[in-house]
C-alpha cells in the first residue's frame, strides 16, 4: 500500500492563494498553463499514452480479443505462446490475452467506480467539515480518526470474507474505507477558501450553503482532487490484487488481472509456465506505473507554485 | 509542553472507544460462524455445533456481547481463542507481536536510510536523468505486487540460487544464533520496506523541493553559501521534520503489508494470525488485533505528534 | 541533525529490543534441544547392537499450511491437531493396512451374543508419558467424557450409541450399547485414550479450556509433548517408554508454513523432510524426484469429491434431470486434466480399497446426448430458442458453489458451467469465502455445489444419506428414500462382514442410480519425502507405525 494521499496533502500547504482567484477570472489560460505544463512531462505523458490504450483495449475488448474468455479447452492447459494464443492459455486452456482484455474492464471498473466512491465520500464529508468547522468538523475529523487508526488491509479482509466477496461488494467496501485521505485533503482546502473574499461576498448576497460550497468553492479546490483520484486508482487496482492473492478478491470465472496473477502463483506454474503469470503482473504493474506518473504529472502542473 | 501532551493523550480516549466500535461492529456482520470449519469432518452434528456456540456466548443478543466484550478489554482480557480453544488471545497475540514489530522496525529502517538519500538527490537536481530514474525506481516500487514480488524473490534467491532461506524466522533444530535471524530476516525485510521506500523516496523528494525553494534558502544561495552545504545544512533540516512524522504515519500501511509478506514468508507474526483468524472465524482474535493495532496506530501517531512538537520550534501548544 | 540521529537511536534501540523479544522465546527452546541431542547419542549406540535395517536418530520435520488448535481428541476437529494427537497419544484400537480394526492399547476384545455388550483387555504395562501406569479406569474415563451432560465438544454424536462403559478390572473394560453397532468397533479406533489421572479432577464443563490440551498434554504414545511455538511448530521428542518400543526417530516437528507455495519452497531449500503435495505441483515434485532430492509416495486417500444437488429445489426433483447432468459433465476429462489423472473415478460414495464395494453400480458415462434426451424427457426443453431448457416457465438455470481456496473444486465448476451450457443449462458459478460457503451449505442456501468427504475406515452411508440426517445431519441434499433408509439401517446393525458389505454394497448401488450427487472423484495422497526417511503409510492413516518410521543418518 502506498501513501497517495499523504503525498498529496503536503499539496494544501503549496497552493497559493492568488492563483485561485485568477481560476475565477480566467479559468481557460490557467487549464491551458497546466495542459503544457503536463504535456512537458515525459512521464507523465507516456503514462497517459499507456493508459488511453489500455482502456481502449477494454473497451474494444469483444472486438479485440481472439477467443471468450470462458472458452475452455482442457487438453491444452498452460500453453506456450503461440500465433494462436499469443500469450499461452490458462489453467483451463483459457486464452490468456483474451482474458486479459475481458480482465481489463474489471480491473479498471473495480478502479473507477470504487475511486468515484471515494471521491464523493471523501469531498462531501471534507466539504461540510471544513466549510461549517465547529463541532460538525469535530464529530466528522473523529470519524476519520477512528477509520484511519486501522490497518487499512485489515478492514478490507475482515469486511470482505464477512461481506462474501465480489465486485460490488469490493467496490463498496474499498469506497467505505478510503475515502478518509481525500476527506482531510478537501476539508484543508475548504478551511483557507472559506475565508476568502469570494466566499465572503457570496455568502453576503445570500447564497445558500450548498451552492456556496458545491459551485463556488470546490471547483477552486479541484485539482488536488483530480491528483488524489488519480493515484488512488492505482491504489485500488494493486489493493484488488493482494487481496486476490488473499483469495477475496474478484471471484472466478470473472477475470480480473487480480484474480489472473493469483491462479498463477503456483510454484510449478511460476517454474514451467512462467508466462501465464508475468502477463497479468505486467499488465497490473504498467497501468499502476501509468497511473502514477499521470498523478505525478498533474500533480506538478496543476501546482502553480511549480517551474519546469 | 506537557499540558500539550496530556491534552492529546486524553483526546484519545474517545477515539480508542470509537475504534472499539468499530472492531466490534463489522465482525457482528458475518454470516459464517467458527464451527463451519468442523464441516469436512462427519462426526460432528448440527446439535453439537449448537451447544458450542451457546457455550461461547455466540448466541447473545450483540449489545449485551460489546458490554461485555468492552468490559473485558479495559481489563487486558481480549477473550479466549474460538479455535484454539482455552487459550487467551492476547497470549496468542503476545506471542507473535515480537515477530511482527521486528519486521516492521527492520523496515522501517530499511525505508528510511534508502528512501531519504534518494529522495535529497532526487530533489537536488529535479528533472535531471537521476531525478527521473529514482522517480520511476520508485513508482515500480510502488506498482509492484508485493505478494508476486514476495515469490519471485524467494524462487530466485532461495530456491534457486540457495542464498536466503525461504522463510521462518529461525533454522529449526539449532540453538539460537543472531546472523541466523539476520539471514531469515533480510528477504521480508526488503519486500515489507519496498512500498514504502517507494512512496518516502517521493515524499523526501518533494519536501525538499520545497524547502529549496523557500527564500531563506535562495537567500543563502543568492549570498555565496556553497551549494552543498546549503542542501544539507539547511534544506535537510527543515525537509526531513515532515518526513519524520510520515514515519510514524507509516505504522498502519505497515502493519497492514505485514498481511501478506508474513504468509509469504511463513513470518510468525499477527498478520498471519490475523488472516488466519477471520477466515476461521475466530471472533475474540479478530476483534483482538484490529483493536490492538488500531491503538498502536494511535499511539504511534502520538508520539508522531510529541516528536513534531519537540522538533518543530514553530509549533506552539 | 542532531534531532534526528538521537531519534535513529531510539529506532535501533527498539530494533535491539524487539530482537532479543523474539531471541528469548526461541532460547528455551535450544536449551531442550540440546538434552535431546544428548539422548540420541546414547541411543544410537543401543541401535548399533541391533545391527537391524533400520538406524536410530533422526529429526524428522514435516510441513503443513495449517495449523493445530488443542491436542485433546474429545475436543479437537481439525487434521493438525489430530495428526499431532497421533504421535503422543493411543487409541483402545488400530487401524491397519486393510483398514480393518488392529489391536492398539487393547490387545483383544469380544462382543457379547446379543451383540450389545463389548469386552475389551488391555495390554498391561503400558504407561503414560509422566510414568503412572495406564490403566481400564483411563479408557472408562475417556470414554465417558462425550456422555457426560456438561460436554460442549464435538463429538456427542459418534458415543451416542453407548449405555455405559464399566472397568471391571485394571485391565478389562466392558462397555454396553443401547443398540446393535456394527459401527462401533472402528469407532475405538479414532479416539485417543486420556489420562484420569491428570483430568479425572477438572468438571467435563472445563476440559475443553484446560491447560493439558495446549500446554502438556500427557499421551501413552511413541512421541512426547516438547513445545508448542504458537504459529511456528509444534515439537515432540521419542518416548523411550513406548510399549512397542522406543522410536527410531528421535523427534518429530511439526512446522506450520501456512502458504503452500512457500511450503513447497521450504522443502527445496532443505527445511523440511515430509509433506502433502497437491496434484498441481506434480511438475515440480518430478523435478525434484529426477533430482535425487525427493521420494513421492502415492496412496489413496479415504475421500471423494461430488457435485451435491439441493433436491428441495424442484429443478432436481427428477432424477432424470440429475443422471442427465452427470451425463453431460466429462467426469474422465476432469480426472486427467485438472487432477492429472491422479485419482480415481467415483460412481458411487464407496471407495475402491475398501471391503465394502460395489464394482458394478450403474454408471453414468460422459454422453451429451444422452443427457440432453434425458432431460427432454424429463420436460425440460428449450422452446424460446435463447439456448436453455425450461419447463413451465421455469429456466434450466442455477448456481453451482464453491468454496473458496479449493483450486481443483472452483475449476470445476467453471469446466461444469460450460459443458452444462451445451446441453442447454445455465448454470453460474459462484466461488464463496470457505466459512461462509459451509455456513450456506448447512443452510441449505445453494443449488448445487462441489464438494469432497473424508471419511473414516468405516464404509457406512448412513450418515450422508439417510433421511433422518436431513434436518441435523450431513443429508444436505435432503434426499429421501424409504427403501434406502432400511437397507443403511439393517447394514448398521450387521455384525457378520460379510453380510454387512452385501447389504452396504446393495446401498451403494442404489445412491448410484439415483444420483443426489454426481459423483467425481477420489484423488490420491501424494507424500512427498526426503530420500533418507523410510516411512510407512496407507490410505486410513499417513503416519502409520510412526514408532517404526527412521532415517538415514
Amino acid at each position: 500500500m502506498t501513501l497517495p494521499e499523504k503525498d498529496i496533502s503536503k499539496n494544501q500547504t503549496i497552493t497559493s492563494p492568488d492563483i485561485n482567484l485568477e481560476v475565477k477570472q480566467k479559468p481557460e489560460s490557467l487549464w491551458r498553463i497546466a495542459f503544457d505544463k503536463f504535456m512537458k512531462n515525459k512521464l507523465a505523458v507516456s503514462g497517459a499514452v499507456v493508459l488511453i490504450i489500455i482502456i481502449g483495449m477494454a473497451i474494444f475488448a469483444p472486438l479485440i480479443a481472439p477467443h471468450s474468455p470462458e472458452e475452455q479447452v482442457l487438453t491444452n492447459r498452460l500453453a506456450p505462446p503461440s500465433a494462436e494464443h499469443p500469450l499461452g492459455t490458462d489453467e483451463l486452456g483459457r486464452d490468456t490475452f483474451s482474458r486479459l482484455l475481458y480482465g481489463a474492464r474489471v480491473s479498471l471498473t473495480v478502479g473507477f467506480v470504487a475511486v468515484a466512491g471515494i471521491i464523493s465520500i471523501g469531498t462531501i464529508v471534507g466539504a461540510v467539515a471544513g466549510y461549517f468547522g465547529g463541532i460538525i468538523d469535530s464529530i466528522l475529523m473523529r470519524v476519520v480518526d477512528v477509520i484511519i487508526a486501522f490497518p487499512q488491509i485489515f478492514l478490507l479482509i475482515t469486511l470482505i470474507a464477512v461481506l462474501e466477496p465480489s465486485l460490488g461488494t469490493l467496490i463498496v467496501v474499498f469506497a467505505l474505507f478510503s475515502w478518509t485521505g481525500t476527506a482531510r485533503l478537501v476539508r484543508g482546502e475548504f478551511l483557507t477558501l472559506r475565508t476568502r473574499e469570494f466566499v465572503l461576498a457570496a455568502r453576503t448576497i445570500g447564497i445558500r450553503k450548498g451552492k456556496i460550497i458545491f459551485s463556488h468553492i470546490l471547483p477552486n479546490a479541484i485539482g488536488p482532487i483530480i491528483v488524489t483520484a488519480t493515484l488512488q486508482i492505482g491504489y485500488v487496482i494493486l489493493a484488488e490484487s493482494t487481496l486476490s492473492y488473499l483469495g477475496l478478491g474478484v471471484q472466478p470465472p470473472t477475470p480480473s488481472w487480480g484474480n489472473m496473477l493469483q491462479a498463477a502463483q503456483d510454484f510449478s506454474i511460476m517454474l514451467y509456465a512462467w508466462w501465464y503469470p508475468l502477463f497479468p503482473g505486467l499488465m497490473i504493474l504498467i497501468t499502476i506505473l501509468s497511473f502514477n506518473f499521470v498523478g505525478d504529472g498533474l500533480r506538478d502542473a496543476l501546482d502553480p507554485k511549480r517551474k519546469n | 509542553m506537557i499540558a500539550y501532551i496530556i491534552r492529546r493523550i486524553i483526546l484519545t480516549i474517545p477515539l480508542l472507544l470509537g475504534v472499539s466500535v468499530l472492531s466490534f461492529g463489522i465482525v457482528q456482520l458475518a454470516p459464517g460462524d467458527p464451527t463451519a470449519l468442523m464441516m469436512d469432518n462427519p462426526g460432528i452434528s448440527q446439535e453439537d455445533r449448537e451447544a458450542f456456540l451457546e457455550e461461547q456466548g455466540l448466541n447473545d443478543p450483540v449489545h449485551v456481547q460489546y458490554v461485555r466484550w468492552l468490559g473485558d478489554i479495559v481489563t487486558g482480557d481480549f477473550g479466549e481463542s474460538l479455535i484454539y480453544q482455552g487459550t487467551p488471545v492476547t497470549e496468542l497475540i503476545m506471542a507473535r507481536l515480537p515477530n511482527t514489530l521486528l519486521l516492521m522496525v527492520v523496515s522501517a529502517l530499511l525505508a528510511i536510510v534508502v528512501a531519504i538519500p534518494f529522495g535529497i538527490v532526487s530533489a537536488r537536481k529535479p528533472y535531471s536523468l537521476t531525478d527521473y530514474t529514482v522517480t520511476t525506481a520508485s513508482f515500480l516500487g510502488m506498482a509492484t505486487p508485493n505478494f508476486w514480488f514476495g515469490l519471485v524473490l524467494i524462487m530466485l534467491l532461495s530456491v534457486h540460487l540457495g542464498w536466503f532461506p525461504s522463510g521462518g524466522v529461525a533454522t529449526l533444530n539449532e540453538p539460537f544464533s543472531l546472523l541466523d535471524r539476520i539471514h531469515h530476516l533480510i528477504l521480508p525485510a526488503i519486500v515489507l520496506a519496498t512500498a514504502e521506500t517507494a512512496s518516502l523516496t517521493r515524499y523526501t523528494r518533494s519536501s525538499m523541493l520545497d524547502v529549496l525553494d523557500q527564500d531563506y534558502i535562495r537567500t543563502a544561495r543568492a549570498k555565496g553559501f556553497k551549494q552543498r552545504k546549503v542542501v544539507y545544512k539547511h534544506g535537510l533540516r527543515n525537509g526531513l521534520i515532515p518526513v519524520l512524522t510520515l514515519i510514524g504515519l507509516m505504522l498502519p500501511t505497515f502493519i497492514g503489508g505485514s498481511v501478506v509478506t508474513e504468509k509469504i514468508f511463513n513470518w510468525p507474526g499477527i498478520g498471519l494470525l490475523f488472516i488466519d483468524a477471520t477466515f476461521q472465524r475466530d471472533y475474540p482474535m479478530i476483534m483482538a488485533i484490529t483493536m490492538i493495532s488500531a491503538t498502536l496506530v494511535i499511539i504511534g501517531n502520538l508520539i508522531a505528534d510529541i516528536l513534531y512538537a519537540i522538533f518543530d520550534p514553530r509549533i506552539e501548544y | 541533525m542532531k534531532k534526528i540521529s538521537k531519534l535513529i537511536c531510539t529506532l535501533a534501540f527498539i530494533f535491539a529490543f524487539s530482537l532479543i523479544l523474539t531471541a528469548c522465546s526461541s532460547d528455551s527452546g535450544t536449551t531442550e534441544d540440546n538434552e535431546s541431542e544428548n539422548t540420541q547419542e546414547e541411543k544410537s549406540e543401543v541401535s548399533n547392537e541391533d545391527s537391524g535395517e533400520a538406524q536410530q536418530g533422526g529429526d524428522l520435520i514435516v510441513g503443513n499450511v495449517s495449523a493445530p488448535t488443542l491436542f485433546n481428541d474429545m475436543f479437537s476437529s481439525d487434521v493438525p491437531s489430530d495428526t499431532i494427537e497421533g504421535f503422543m497419544f493411543d487409541p483402545l484400537t488400530t487401524i491397519d493396512e486393510n483398514l480393518e480394526p488392529a489391536p492398539g492399547l487393547a490387545e483383544d476384545w469380544e462382543y457379547s451374543e446379543e451383540e450389545l455388550k463389548w469386552t475389551f483387555h488391555l495390554r498391561e504395562g503400558v504407561n503414560w508419558h509422566d510414568g503412572e501406569p495406564f490403566t481400564a479406569e483411563d479408557v472408562a474415563f475417556s470414554y465417558n467424557i462425550p456422555l457426560n451432560e456438561e460436554y460442549t465438544g464435538p463429538r456427542g454424536s459418534h458415543f451416542a450409541s453407548i449405555e455405559s462403559i464399566e472397568a471391571t478390572d485394571d485391565y478389562t473394560v466392558e462397555i454396553t450399547l443401547k443398540r446393535p453397532d456394527a459401527k462401533f468397533l472402528f469407532q475405538t479406533t479414532v479416539y485417543d485414550i486420556l489420562p484420569k489421572h491428570i483430568l479425572g479432577d477438572i468438571p467435563v464443563s472445563d476440559l475443553d479450556e484446560a491447560d493439558f490440551n495446549t500446554k502438556n498434554p500427557v499421551g501413552t504414545g511413541p512421541f512426547k509433548f516438547d513445545e508448542w511455538v504458537q504459529g511456528q511448530y509444534v515439537k515432540v521428542v521419542a518416548n523411550d517408554d513406548y510399549f512397542q518400543g522406543r522410536p527410531y526417530l528421535d523427534s518429530i516437528t511439526y512446522k506450520i508454513v501456512p502458504d503452500k507455495n512457500a511450503l513447497l519452497a521450504q522443502y527445496q531449500a532443505g527445511d523440511i523432510d515430509y509433506m502433502r503435495v497437491s496434484q498441481s505441483d506434480m511438475p515440480t515434485v518430478e523435478s525434484l524426484i529426477d533430482q535425487g532430492q525427493a521420494q513421492l509416495e502415492k496412496v489413496p486417500d479415504l475421500q471423494y469429491n461430488y457435485i451435491g444437488y439441493n433436491l428441495r429445489n424442484p429443478i432436481f426433483e427428477d432424477k432424470k434431470v440429475r443422471q442427465a447432468l452427470t451425463h453431460a459433465l466429462d467426469r474422465e476429462e476432469i480426472l486427467e486434466t485438472i487432477v492429472y489423472g491422479d485419482g480415481e473415478l467415483s460412481n458411487s460414495p464407496g471407495l475402491p480399497f475398501s471391503w465394502a464395494y460395489n464394482e458394478d453400480v450403474p454408471v453414468f458415462e460422459y454422453d451429451p446426448e444422452k443427457a440432453k434426451e434425458l432431460l427432454s424427457e424429463a420436460g425440460w426443453e428449450d422452446t424460446d430458442g435463447d439456448g436453455i431448457r425450461e419447463k413451465d416457465g421455469t429456466k434450466l438455470s442455477f448456481s453451482i458453489k464453491s468454496g473458496q481456496g479449493r483450486e481443483v473444486r472452483e475449476q470445476i465448476t467453471q469446466v461444469a458451467q460450460q459443458q452444462w451450457a451445451e446441453v442447454g443449462v445455465e448454470v453460474t458459478p459462484e466461488i464463496i469465502e470457505w466459512s461462509a460457503f459451509i455456513d450456506q451449505i448447512h443452510q441449505f442456501d445453494y443449488d448445487a455445489y462441489v464438494l469432497g468427504w473424508s471419511l473414516t475406515a468405516d464404509p457406512s452411508i448412513t450418515s450422508y444419506f439417510h433421511s433422518d440426517e436431513v434436518e441435523n445431519g450431513l443429508n444436505y441434499g435432503a434426499y429421501s428414500n424409504p427403501e434406502l433408509d432400511k437397507l443403511m439401517e439393517e447394514s448398521d446393525m450387521a455384525m457378520d462382514q460379510e453380510k454387512r458389505a452385501e447389504l452396504i454394497e446393495e446401498a451403494q448401488a442404489i445412491v448410484a442410480e439415483e444420483q443426489p450427487y454426481t459423483f467425481l472423484y477420489s484423488q490420491n495422497g501424494n507424500h512427498l519425502f526426503v530420500p533418507q526417511l523410510h516411512p510407512n503409510m496407507h490410505s486410513g492413516n499417513s503416519y502409520y507405525k510412526i514408532h517404526e518410521w527412521w532415517m538415514e543418518q
